[in-house]
Formats: structure tokens, C-alpha cells, sequence
């Protein structure tokens, strides 16, 4: 089977840009990426793109007005692993052997769309008695700081970092750093949990194109290709039996999936990007995935561990709590990252030493269903 | 009948919950089933009810949720002894203090404002002995 690499990625600022559309956002993305990529619109010949609220036929909508000549675009929803799960499909697409190059685009557009928290589906039981996600997320952490024995401040520490990481990232919603005072004294949202805990409401899009070794060979642009040695895409089961909530066991799934794909393990990763959609979730994402021991990524956070000069950088994009969280578009900027970083090309957040990275959502939520969907993406070699 | 309504009935003059087993693996479901999920299609499933009893798993305080949500309001996770954890709103007012393994039993209370702005009642749990 051939080598799947990033070969060109864009993506728009991210943040409240009320006057956009998605289809304007994702062509910007778009042609970021091809430009990037070194190759015009019809070298491309699938893509999949990936929204979770912007209507029928998104991807259609940003390609066709870029010339795009019938080639087959699939529209993918999976709530917040829409656009990972778009990127999924292309790599599947190419290992196939029908395609030998693919764009992936997430693109959402939410300001003004939501009043008050976002929730499950309105035909989800739980959210007709009131359930929202930051309550899903809260319970967590009350049970993570009260097993573990962590504090709120430690809590906080995982919003300071990523903020602090936003600021160098000039695509970032967030452009000021905050304190751990400013995180516990936001306004409370759902307990422990406070408006600083909790990632915006964004709009923006992110696209990036794949291609295979026959690909790479005919298009050129070899020095700056990125391997993509592992893509695995997981859904949540059915269990409404009580559960350990401060662990998930989809995430590790899908990571011992994701090692074995890429011939590689956790003490391999030199940084990561992963789903904070609440500062509690970085935590369990991390140990859901290995990179930290269940139970201990908190203190690590006060020790700087996760820090972008500390031994596994976490989110040195500013990750979801800043740099933002259009949904669709989510998962596909995590790969932006990545790819940046370890073409050496992240300006004043570069990492020294970024030659493997993780890529890893989560999302969704139904009665019974902790997590709908779940993607782990390795890049670098 | 709402789903909301369809999950809960009166039984002298106490609210219980709808579950369901399946009779092959013995698993039980909130809200009722017609598959098992354990199993997939095959075994039959049947109506039972719940415990009106269960242990407070985790809670929070919600302070920010949708409009027809007033707020503040708690919402918890509630272990029940067949082995389900159902998600529900705990009521807990004046200086009651909820705490995780709580004992908590099943009352009815308004959650809710429909489309007209009318309450709506539903299950919720609420600390033992605080219970009528």
C-alpha cells in the first residue's frame, strides 16, 4: 500500500467573523491549500468535506465556483470529528488505489447560531430534561479533581497554556494570555467548570490536500511533504451501565489502533493536538491516548510538561479552548498544525524538536453513547 | 406522548421509571428498548421498572443553558442498583448540599417551559431525605 502525505494546507483566521459563509471561508481554505500544494484545483480528484450546521452541500458550494470539473465531493457530518473524519475518508479513498490525490475541507460557521450552551440533538432525551455538554464535561471533572485529587487550579492551568500558545499563533481566536485568577473567576457555566473552561463559539475553515507516492512523484513538491502514517476513525457504543468517567476507553482504542497503523507508540510522540473542547477534556484525552498516565496530566500541565519547551508540547496551536472551534473545521486544522510544525515552518511557536506528531477528536454525545465518534491521525516519521 | 413523557409513569401516587431487560443477556436499558444493545436484534426485550433509588454518581450546577432551561438548576448522574446510570435533574433547593454516593429518590418537579411558556413536569431525583 503507498505512503499517504500532506502536501499542501490553508486555513482562514479563526474566529467571530459574523459577515463570512462557510463557502467563502472553505474557498479560502481551499486555495490556501492548493497554492501550498503547488497544483491547480483538477490535479484533485475527490474530496470530502466535512460541517456539522451549514446545510446541504457545503463542499459542493466552496469548490464548484473554484473550477472544480464534477470531480466526486462527499459532504461528512460527525459532529465535532466532521472534519477529521472528512480527512479519514480521503486516506481512505487513496490507500484504495481509486484516487491518488484528495482534499479534506471543514468549514462551519456559528456565531449567532446557538443561544445559551451547546447541547445534544433537541430529540435527545437528556437534553429535553437540560443536559448541555459543559454539564457532560463539568461531571467530569468534578469526578477527575475528586479521584485524583487535583485542583481547580490545576484545571485552569490547561486554559493558561493554551492561551498563552494562541497568542503565537497568529490564525488564533484569542490573542491575550490569561491567569489562573481570570480562568476561576470567569463566570461559572456548569460546575467546577467556568466561561474560561470552555472553548468559544467560532467560525472559520481549514483545508488540506493528500496525495500518494505515484502523486508525489508526478506533482513534485517532495522537500515538503508530510507522512500521514496513521488514520483511524472509531464510534462510541452503546452502555448505560456506570462507568469510570474519568477515562475513555474509545479514545484508547483508537489509539492502540493508530499505533499499530504507524509501526510506532506513544513514546514516539514529540507533540500533540487534541480535543479541548473543556480544559478538563485535554486531560482525559492525553491519558486516553497514553501519552500520560491516567491520573497525572494536571500535575504535569503545573510542571510545565505540556508546555511548547516542556517534554510532550500540548496544543501548541492554543488547541480548541485558543484558538478556537468552528467544528467542521476542527479536525483539519489540528493537521494544519501538525504539518506546519514539522515542516519547521510555525514561525515563533516552532517546536525544537517536532518530527511526530498526534492528531486526536472527540465528539458527539447520545443516551448511552459517551462519544459518537472518535479520530487519532499520525503524522511525521 | 413525548419521549420525555413515554420514559416515566405514576404508580401509586409515586413517578417510576420505564426500563427494559433483555432476556437473553439480563442487561438493562433507560430508557426502554425494543433491541438490546448488548445483544443487536434477536432476544426478546422486555418492559420493567426501575428502582425509585439510586446512588448520585456526579452532579453539577448548570448556570448558562437554553432559554426554555431557567437557571440556575443541578443535573447529576444517578446509579441505579440494576446496573444503570440514568441522567437526570436533581432537585435540591434551599441549603441542601449534594454530595457524590448521595442517596437519592425518584419525585416529579417542572424542568422546563415549553413553547408557550407552560411548565413542564418530568422525574427528577432528589436527596433521600429530603424526599416526601
Amino acid at each position: 500500500m503507498s505512503n499517504i502525505y500532506v502536501i499542501g494546507v490553508g486555513m482562514t483566521p479563526f474566529g467571530k467573523f459574523a459577515e463570512r459563509t462557510p463557502d467563502e471561508m472553505g474557498q479560502e481554505a481551499v486555495v490556501a491549500a492548493l497554492a501550498d500544494a503547488g497544483i491547480g484545483i483538477n490535479q484533485v480528484q475527490a474530496a470530502f468535506c466535512g460541517h456539522v450546521f451549514q446545510g446541504m452541500s457545503l463542499g459542493q458550494r466552496i469548490l464548484a465556483p473554484l473550477g472544480a470539473r464534477g470531480m466526486p465531493v462527499t459532504n461528512v457530518e460527525n459532529a465535532c470529528c466532521s472534519g477529521s473524519t472528512a480527512l479519514h475518508s480521503a486516506v481512505r479513498l487513496l490507500r484504495s488505489g481509486e484516487a491518488d490525490c484528495a482534499l479534506a475541507i471543514g468549514a462551519e460557521s456559528l456565531t449567532g447560531r446557538f443561544a445559551g450552551a451547546l447541547s445534544g440533538d433537541d430529540s435527545d432525551l437528556e437534553t429535553m430534561l437540560g443536559m448541555t455538554m459543559p454539564a457532560v464535561y463539568a461531571m467530569r471533572a468534578q469526578r477527575y479533581l475528586d479521584e485524583y485529587g487535583a485542583s481547580r487550579e490545576q484545571l485552569a492551568a490547561v486554559v493558561v497554556k493554551n492561551k498563552a500558545n494562541a497568542v503565537r499563533n497568529p490564525l488564533a481566536q484569542f490573542k491575550k494570555e490569561v491567569s489562573l485568577e481570570q480562568v476561576v473567576g470567569s463566570r461559572p457555566i456548569a460546575s467546577p467548570l467556568h466561561m474560561l473552561d470552555c472553548c468559544p463559539v467560532s467560525d472559520g475553515a481549514a483545508a488540506v490536500v493528500l496525495c500518494t507516492d505515484a502523486a508525489l512523484a508526478r506533482l513534485g513538491g517532495q522537500r515538503r511533504a508530510v507522512r500521514l502514517s496513521a488514520s483511524v476513525l472509531l464510534s462510541g457504543e452503546f452502555d448505560n451501565a456506570p462507568t469510570d468517567m474519568t477515562f475513555e476507553t474509545l479514545t484508547r482504542r483508537a489509539a492502540e489502533a493508530a499505533w499499530a497503523q504507524a509501526g510506532a507508540g506513544p513514546g514516539d510522540i514529540d507533540f500533540a493536538e487534541v480535543h479541548d473542547c473543556f480544559s478538563i477534556a485535554e486531560a482525559t484525552r492525553v491519558e486516553g491516548l497514553g501519552l500520560f498516565e491516567k491520573g497525572t496530566y494536571l500535575g504535569a500541565v503545573e510542571r510545565g510538561e505540556a508546555s511548547p519547551d516542556g517534554r510532550l508540547p500540548v496544543n501548541t496551536s492554543g488547541g480548541l479552548l485558543g484558538k478556537g472551534h468552528p467544528l467542521g473545521a476542527t479536525g483539519i486544522a489540528q493537521v494544519v498544525e501538525l504539518t506546519t510544525q514539522i515542516r519547521g515552518e510555525a514561525g515563533t511557536r516552532q517546536l525544537g524538536r517536532a518530527r511526530v506528531g498526534v492528531a486526536h477528536c472527540r465528539g458527539g454525545k447520545a443516551v448511552g453513547v459517551e462519544g459518537t465518534a472518535c479520530t487519532v491521525h499520525v503524522l511525521g516519521s | 406522548m413525548s419521549l420525555l413523557q413515554s420514559t416515566w409513569e405514576m404508580a401509586e401516587g409515586k413517578p417510576v421509571l420505564l426500563g427494559s431487560r433483555c432476556s437473553a443477556c439480563g442487561t438493562v436499558h433507560f430508557p426502554a428498548r425494543r433491541v438490546c444493545p448488548a445483544c443487536g436484534p434477536g432476544p426478546a426485550v422486555k418492559p420493567m421498572r426501575l428502582s425509585r433509588r439510586g446512588r448520585l454518581y456526579a452532579f453539577t450546577q448548570l448556570h448558562q443553558s437554553k432559554p426554555s432551561f431557567p437557571t440556575p438548576y443541578y443535573m447529576g448522574y444517578v446509579d441505579l442498583p440494576e446496573g444503570v446510570r440514568v441522567a437526570a435533574r436533581i432537585a435540591c433547593n434551599g441549603d441542601s448540599t449534594l454530595h457524590a454516593q448521595d442517596e437519592l429518590e425518584l419525585d416529579t418537579a417542572a424542568v422546563a417551559l415549553d413553547s408557550s411558556g407552560q411548565p413542564v413536569v418530568s422525574y427528577v431525583f432528589r436527596p433521600a431525605a429530603a424526599a416526601a
